[in-house]
């Protein structure tokens, strides 16, 4: 049965453009992308565009995290605006398919919508840049494995806590 | 300050899963691989998690959908609000609409607003004459980011599509003018608007009657003769036994019953507005009809009645209670795609009950034939021309046959029908 499909409008396509800007700049950041990853990547990134409320940024994110770390060796420390891109362009991908998810592509977007969008993201990542300067402020890569154990535990719990608040 | 109440309905979406596990993961790796860059990368989905964590939705939700108008004319358009209260600001209010068959959302179907007090607005258009619903509206809700997600299904709202009127008109002649007051002429010679002639002066006459020009020259008193304003009784009979569909429909909504409907509706609404008395039954089913009444309220009763209609087969005891739901003598507006023999032989059943009977042949000109078999073609032109045979037998009875062409349809049959009555009768 042919079904006809819903015209396109004006702020879901941004959304998705978004996603598109958002998902390109993590597959280009890494200094080495490898051919393999690339592919999964693009793969990801056009499952998230057509479909973002059943494939999710997860595919996108997991190309993107193997070819970070295997793109010069295990242990490269690459330069701070090329990790802030990285950074801000993966929360982007995982902000905008949250959002392209409940916005069809023929939806009417309100201006409100976009205005929150923006503010809270603006608030997220300014929260985040602070997290980042006081991490290479420290400047300390090493410490003991009881710390580090424990560094983890109270990152784990940082997000868990409040996740677990909101969902009782 | 308000207790946060809790968030029930509220549920994760697969972005915040992927958002938890991608954090989680490059958190783990920075640790195990000792690289803060791979902590930097991890940080901004973190604080989205705790960022969004501190706007969580708590309270009551209230959503309430409104459409106006909740009666519509057949193409009218109309609009569809659904009002959101809510405790705590939402990212994302997507409403989708759906209707029912004789109504359309407008494009787009799906809109999207924001914050705490959300005004979702859709149009709809009337499609087709008849009862329908506006909704169910599915609102999603959305919060943290489109993190979690929690639906609400409003209750649909009825909605009446009233038939389209076409600014039907026909002459002022009545073949049966009953009562003591109204618009149309009578054969009656009496108080009146309209001139019947001039006649010697007699006793009795006002003397604001008297034709002077006349009376001057021939030197005797005149007066000018006018007949009586009478109403009539226009009694509406809908064949609902078949709806034939026209084959040029679109979605279906033209057929033989749309056509009675929408001729009824606007020959009571002409009758009505010029002051006469309309009544409307069902031929198929005659169990509750309308009697003859007058006014604008009666007007918006047949109507009600007639957005109720739906094809049904012909009950036995129909010609029965036909019979007795039309009062004497009332003109008989039969509309009827005239196929088959029961409606022919209740028409002339009417006529010989003393009615004046006018049948308007509701028959699409090109049928839909989506069905056609073998025999199709010939089964049809056998049945049309049974049906020629049954409306030239009619029209030699009296009984005239007019197709529905909207306005003046009915004028040349309405003088007929005028001079057939005035003219004097001869019993055998």
């Amino acid at each position: 049965m042919k079904r006809a499909l819903p015209a396109a409008l004006p702020g879901p396509v941004l959304i998705r453009g978004v996603l598109l800007v958002a998902g390109v700049a993590l597959m280009l950041t890494p200094v080495r992308p490898n051919v393999l990853t690339l592919v999964l990547a693009a793969a990801g990134l056009v499952g998230v565009l057509v479909r973002p409320d059943r494939t999710g940024a997860g595919p996108v994110t997991l190309a993107f995290v193997i070819t970070w770390i295997v793109a010069d060796d295990w242990h490269a420390d690459p330069s701070l605006v090329r990790v802030a891109i990285a950074a801000a362009a993966l929360y982007l991908l995982h902000a905008g398919a949250a959002l392209a998810a409940v916005v069809p592509l023929g939806a009417r977007l309100d201006r409100a919508v976009g205005i929150r969008f923006v503010r809270r993201s603006a608030l997220v990542l300014g929260a985040a840049a602070a997290l980042i300067a006081a991490d290479y402020a420290i400047g300390s890569r090493r410490g003991s494995p009881v710390i580090e154990l424990l560094g983890l535990l109270a990152a784990l719990a940082l997000v868990a806590v409040p996740l677990g608040r909101a969902l009782r | 300050m308000r207790p946060a109440e809790p968030a029930a309905g509220w549920r994760p979406t697969l972005a915040l899963t992927t958002t938890i596990a991608s954090a989680a993961g490059l958190l783990f790796l920075a640790i195990a691989l000792h690289r803060r860059d791979l902590f930097a990368l991890a940080a901004p989905l973190l604080a989205a998690v705790v960022v969004n964590a501190a706007f969580r939705p708590a309270g009551r939700v209230d959503a309430h959908l409104d459409v106006d108008p909740t009666t519509l004319l057949e193409d009218q358009a109309g609009a569809l609000t659904v009002t959101l209260d809510s405790d705590a600001p939402l990212d994302v209010v997507t409403s989708s609409v759906r209707t029912g068959p004789h109504l359309q959302a407008g494009a787009p179907p799906v809109r999207c607003g924001a914050g705490r007090e959300v005004a979702v607005r859709h149009r709809l258009r009337a499609r087709r004459w008849g009862r329908s619903e506006a909704g169910p509206v599915t609102l999603t809700l959305s919060a943290w980011q489109g993190f979690l997600r929690r639906e609400i299904v409003t209750a649909p709202v009825r909605v009446r599509v009233l038939p389209l009127r076409e600014q039907f008109t026909a002459v002022d002649a009545v073949p049966v003018a009953t009562g003591v007051i109204g618009t149309h002429r009578s054969r009656r010679p009496g108080e009146g608007g309209d001139l019947a002639g001039v006649r010697p002066f007699a006793p009795g006459d006002r003397l604001k009657r008297i034709n002077w020009p006349v009376s001057l020259r021939s030197q005797q008193l005149h007066v000018t003769a006018t007949v009586s304003d009478r109403d009539t009784a226009v009694m509406l009979v809908i064949d609902t036994s078949m709806d034939v569909r026209a084959a040029t429909s679109d979605d279906g909504a033209r057929g033989s019953l749309d056509t009675a409907v929408r001729a009824a509706a606007s020959i009571a609404e002409h009758y009505l507005r010029a002051g006469d008395r309309v009544g409307l039954v069902d031929h198929a089913r005659p169990l509750r009809p309308i009697r003859p009444s007058a006014g604008k309220a009666h007007l918006n009763r047949i109507l009600d009645v007639l957005v109720h209609v739906t094809p049904q087969p012909m009950l036995d005891a129909a010609h029965g209670r036909l019979a007795r739901a039309i009062p004497m003598p009332s003109m008989v507006v039969l509309l009827s795609p005239l196929i088959g023999a029961a409606t022919r032989d209740r028409a002339v059943a009417i006529a010989r009950a003393g009615h004046t009977v006018l049948i308007v042949d509701t028959l699409p000109e090109h049928i839909d034939d989506a069905r056609s078999a073998t025999w199709t073609d010939l089964a049809r032109r056998l049945q049309q021309l049974q049906r020629e045979g049954d409306i030239a037998r009619l029209t030699e009875r009296g009984i005239p046959v007019v197709a529905w062409r909207g306005p003046r349809s009915l004028d040349d049959v309405l003088r007929n029908l005028s001079r057939a009555r005035r003219a004097p009768r001869v019993r055998a």
